[in-house]
C-alpha cells in the first residue's frame, strides 16, 4: 500500500497523538495507583530507640559488611566492605553504648593501614575519653589499645592528617582517600 | 538475478552508485520483511534476553540517579509545589528520561523499571536488524542477526542495558528514526522524523551533538522538498518542546517567567517573537515550494547533485566549529589539544588502566574499558564521507545509506572534540552495526566480499564481548548495586520516622537526596542547600547528609543552627548520616 505525502503526515500526526494521550492516561493511572505516604510510618521516639539499639551491638564486634558493628562507625567511614569498611575521611568517629552493668577500660581496635608505596609509615591521632594517642602506621595489620573512662556511652576519635588516595599515590586506582580500614574492636571491662 | 537481489542495491546497477529503487522501498523491502521470521522473532528474543539481563544486573544504583534523577522525577511526578532552593535549577534540563524512570520508580519495585528498560532496550537489536536488512537485503541473514546481536554486546553500549542513564532509551528513538527514513527513503515522514530527533534530545540532553550530526545527515539524506519539510518540522517541533517544558519552570518561579532549555533562557516576549518568525518563515517556504518555486530554481537537481557533497563540507565544517568551541563538560575530561582527541578516538580504553585522569590523557571514561567500537566508526564514517565527496552520479536515493554510515564516526570525533567524554557518543555506537551495512550496501563489491567484511566487522564488535583486554565495565561502587530494593521497609520506616510530620528536611552532599522519593511523603518541605532558619521558615528541621562531607556540616553551624542528635544511619546498602536541627536564639 502506497501512501501520498500529505496521508503520511496526518498518520504521522494522528499517531502521534493517540500515542501521547495514551502514555499520559497510563502516566495518570500510574501516580494515582501509588500515592504518597500522609505522614512517618512510625514515630520518631520509636525510631530514635531503634537506631540506640545498634549502637548497643554485642561485643566484640566486626566492622565487615552486614554486621552489626557497622553501626558503630560515625563520620568519616565509607560503605562496609567483605573485610572491613575503609575510613576515608579526615576524623572518624566510634560511638557505643557498653553492656547493661559493664565498665569498660579500654578499647581494642585491629586494622590495617594503607601506607603508599615508597613511604615507612604514616601518622595517625587517636583520643577517647581520657586517651590520646600518636601511632606510626606501618604496612600489614596491626592492633591498637586506647583507654576508657570505665562510662556506658563512648566515643573513639581517629584523625588522619596525611590520608592520600591510591591513585594519588600512583599505588591502585582507588580515587578514594584511604586512612586504615578498620577490622574488629573488642572491649575489656574493670 | 533472483528476485531478492532486485531489491538488493548492489546488484541493481551495473556499474552505477548503488540504490535503492522506490519498488524495492515500498515493495520488495517490506514483503520480504512481512515474510523474516527471523526479524519477527527478534521482536520477541531482543527484548526478553535484554530484560533477563537487566534483572541479572540488578537495581538502579547509578550515581546520578540516586544523587539527583531520581529525587527529580519524583519532585515533578508528585507535584511538589515551589521546588524551594537548588532544586530549581534542575528544572532547566530536559527530563523526559528522568520522568519515564521516575514513573516507573513509583511502584516501589526495585525489579519493575529494571525489567521495564531493559525490555525497551533490547528493542534495539531488532531495530538494528531491520535496518541493517533494509540497507543490504541479500546479505547473509545469520550475519545481520549477529551484528545486531552484537549492538548490545559491545562494552560500551552492554554497560548502560537496563540501567537508567537514559543512553539506550535515546538510542531507541534514533534507531527508530533511522530506520524509517532507510526504508521509508523519499516517501520519510519529516514530521515523524523530527519529532523522534527532538525526543532523543530531550531524553538525553548530553546526545545534543549526536542528535546534531543525526538530523543533518538524515536532512541531507532525503529529497529537498522533503528536507525542506524535515527542517521546518523539526524547527517547530524544538518550539513546542521548549514550551510544554518550561511548564515546571514556571511552577517554580512563581511570577517571573521565562522559557528555558540548558543555558538558553528568554523572555516570553522574545519566546513568542521568535516563534512567529519560524512560523511564518515556514509558511513562506512551504507557499514557495508549493507555487513550484524550487523546480524554477532547478534545486532539486542541484540538490540531488551536490547533497553528498555539501553533507561532508557540513559535518567536516561542524566538525571544527565543535573543535573550536570546545562544548564546557566535565573538566577532567576536556580535551586540550587536537592531538588528544585523535588519541582519544584510536584508544580501546584498555591502555588507559592506571592512567590518571586530566584534560591531556588519553581516558576518556572513569574506569579502564576495552572497546574497538571508536576506531571501527571512524574508519565507516571517513570511508562514507570519502565516497559522498567525490562520487556525485546516482539515482534519487543513491546516497541515503552513505549517510547514516557518517552518523557513527562523525558524532563519536564531535564528541570525543568537545566533551572527550566518551560516555556520551553511546547513541552513536549503538548506530554502528547500521553503518557498516550501510557502508556495505553502497559498496560495489560481490555479495561473499560484502560478508566478509560484515563478518570482519562483526569480529571487531565481538572480540571485547569475548573478554579481549580485560574489560571490567563501569563501577557501582558508590551506588550499592545488588538485588532487592535499595532499602528494607523497615529501615523505610526508620527514615520516616526520623522526619517528624511538616518538618523542614535538608539534604547535604552527595547521595542524599533518595531519601525523599524512599519514603514518598509530601508533607516535609525539602532543601538541597543551607539556608537559614528564617529563610527556611522553621525552628526545627532535620538533616541528612553524605558521611563524607562531615567537614563541610558548618554551613548549617555558621547559619543560625545547631546540631543534635548526630547519628550514623549505616543501612543495609546505604549510609547517610542524620542530625536534629535546632535554629539558635538570635537577638534581633
Amino acid at each position: 500500500m502506497r501512501f501520498s505525502r500529505a496521508e503520511l503526515g496526518r498518520i504521522g500526526a494522528v499517531w502521534f497523538l493517540k500515542t501521547t494521550l495514551v502514555l499520559g492516561l497510563l502516566m495518570s493511572l500510574l501516580i494515582a495507583a501509588f500515592p504518597p505516604d500522609d505522614g512517618p510510618s512510625i514515630e520518631f521516639a520509636e525510631a530514635r530507640s531503634t537506631l540506640q539499639v545498634k549502637l548497643q551491638p554485642e561485643w566484640p564486634v566486626s566492622f565487615n559488611a552486614g554486621e552489626p558493628g557497622v553501626w558503630l562507625l560515625q563520620d568519616g567511614f565509607d560503605f562496609s566492605e567483605s573485610d572491613g569498611t575503609w575510613m576515608t575521611g579526615r576524623t572518624g568517629a566510634l560511638r557505643f553504648r557498653a553492656p547493661d552493668g559493664a565498665s569498660p577500660v579500654s578499647i581494642r581496635l585491629d586494622l590495617i593501614p594503607f601506607v603508599p608505596f615508597g613511604l615507612a609509615f604514616r601518622v595517625m591521632e587517636l583520643s577517647s575519653s581520657i586517651d590520646d594517642r600518636t601511632i606510626q602506621l606501618y604496612p600489614g595489620g596491626m592492633s591498637l589499645e586506647l583507654a576508657l573512662n570505665g562510662h556506658q556511652d563512648q566515643e573513639v576519635l581517629l584523625t588522619c592528617e596525611d590520608a592520600v588516595s591510591p591513585t594519588a599515590s600512583g599505588d591502585a586506582s582507588d580515587v578514594r582517600r584511604l586512612c586504615v580500614k578498620v577490622l574488629k574492636a573488642s572491649l575489656r571491662y574493670e | 538475478m533472483s528476485d531478492s537481489n532486485q531489491c538488493d542495491p548492489l546488484l541493481s546497477r551495473d556499474g552505477v552508485i548503488p540504490s535503492v529503487s522506490a519498488d524495492c522501498r515500498d515493495g520488495g523491502v517490506h514483503r520480504r520483511h512481512a515474510r523474516d521470521r527471523v526479524g519477527l522473532s527478534l521482536w520477541l528474543i531482543g527484548p526478553l534476553v535484554s530484560g533477563l539481563y537487566s534483572l541479572s544486573l540488578g537495581r538502579h544504583a547509578g550515581f546520578d540517579y540516586l544523587n539527583v534523577r531520581w529525587f527529580l522525577s519524583w519532585l515533578l511526578l508528585r507535584d511538589v509545589e515551589g521546588m524551594p532552593g537548588a532544586v530549581e535549577r534542575l528544572a532547566y534540563q530536559p527530563y523526559v528520561n528522568e520522568g519515564v524512570v521516575g514513573l516507573l520508580s513509583l511502584t516501589g519495585a526495585w525489579w519493575f523499571p529494571v525489567a521495564a528498560l531493559g525490555l525497551v532496550h533490547g528493542l534495539i537489536i531488532p531495530l538494528s536488524y531491520d535496518t541493517c536488512r533494509a540497507v543490504t537485503p541479500s546479505t547473509n541473514r545469520l550475519l545481520v542477526t549477529a551484528t545486531a546481536l552484537l549492538t548490545l554486546a559491545s562494552p560500551l553500549t552492554s554497560v548502560h542495558i537496563g540501567r537508567e542513564d537514559g543512553h539506550l532509551l535515546a538510542a531507541v528513538a534514533l534507531l527508530v528514526v533511522v530506520r524509517h527514513v532507510v526504508r521509508r527513503g523519499d516517501h520519510s515522514n519529516g514530521l515523524l522524523v523530527a519529532v523522534l530527533i527532538v525526543l532523543v534530545f530531550f531524553i538525553k540532553f548530553s546526545a545534543v551533538l549526536t542528535v546534531a550530526v543525526a538530523f543533518v545527515a538524515v536532512v541531507f539524506s532525503l529529497p529537498a522538498r522533503r528536507a525542506l519539510q524535515t527542517l521546518t518540522s523539526f524547527v517547530g517541533v524544538v518550539w513546542v518542546a521548549i514550551g510544554v517544558s518550561s511548564v515546571n519552570i514556571w511552577r517554580s518561579q512563581g511570577v517571573s517567567r521565562q522559557f528555558a532549555l540548558g543555558e538558553i533562557v528568554l523572555e516570553p516576549r522574545v519566546f513568542v517573537a521568535v516563534g512567529l518568525l519560524m512560523f511564518t518563515v515556514s509558511l513562506v517556504l512551504c507557499g514557495l515550494v508549493r507555487l513550484g518555486v524550487h523546480r524554477f530554481l532547478k534545486l532539486p537537481s542541484f540538490w540531488f547533485r551536490y547533497r553528498g557533497l555539501a553533507l561532508g563540507t557540513t559535518l567536516i565544517l561542524i566538525s571544527v566549529g565543535v573543535r573550536a568551541v570546545s562544548i564546557a563538560g566535565d573538566p577532567r575530561f576536556n580535551p586540550d589539544s587536537l592531538l588528544v582527541v585523535f588519541r582519544r578516538l584510536l584508544s580501546t580504553g584498555d591502555l588507559a588502566e592506571g592512567v590518571t585522569l586530566g584534560s591531556y590523557s588519553v581516558r576518556d571514561l572513569e574506569y579502564a574499558y576495552f572497546d574497538l567500537g571508536k576506531g571501527l566508526a571512524i574508519l565507516v564514517a571517513a570511508s562514507a564521507l570519502l565516497i559522498l565527496l567525490f562520487r556525485v552520479r546516482g539515482d534519487s536515493s543513491a546516497f541515503g545509506p552513505l549517510h547514516v554510515a557518517v552518523i557513527p564516526g562523525v558524532a563519536v570525533w564531535a564528541n570525543m572534540a568537545s566533551y572527550g567524554y566518551v560516555r556520551y557518543a553511546t547513541e552513536a555506537l549503538v548506530l554502528l552495526p547500521v553503518g557498516v551495512f550501510a557502508l556495505l550496501s553502497a559498496i560495489d563489491v560481490r555479495r561473499i566480499l560484502r560478508s566478509l567484511a560484515a563478518l570482519l566487522a562483526a569480529l571487531v564488535l565481538l572480540l571485547p564481548a569475548l573478554g579481549l583486554g580485560g574489560w571490567q565495565g563501569y563501577g557501582h561502587r558508590v551506588g550499592r548495586p545488588g538485588h532487592g530494593p535499595l532499602v528494607s521497609d523497615q529501615e523505610r520506616d526508620v527514615l520516616s520516622g526520623l522526619i517528624p510530620q511538616d518538618s523542614a528536611v535538608f539534604f547535604f552532599g552527595n547521595l542524599t537526596s533518595w531519601i525523599a522519593p524512599v519514603v514518598d511523603r509530601v508533607d516535609p518541605t525539602w532543601f538541597v542547600k543551607p539556608l537559614r532558619p528564617r529563610d527556611a521558615e522553621a525552628s526545627t528541621a532535620v538533616l541528612f547528609y553524605d558521611l563524607a562531607n562531615v567537614a563541610d556540616l558548618d554551613k548549617f553551624t555558621t547559619r543560625e543552627w545547631s546540631m543534635t542528635d548526630c547519628q550514623a544511619l549505616r543501612f543495609e546498602n546505604v549510609a547517610v548520616g542524620w542530625c536534629r536541627l535546632d535554629a539558635n536564639q538570635v537577638d534581633e
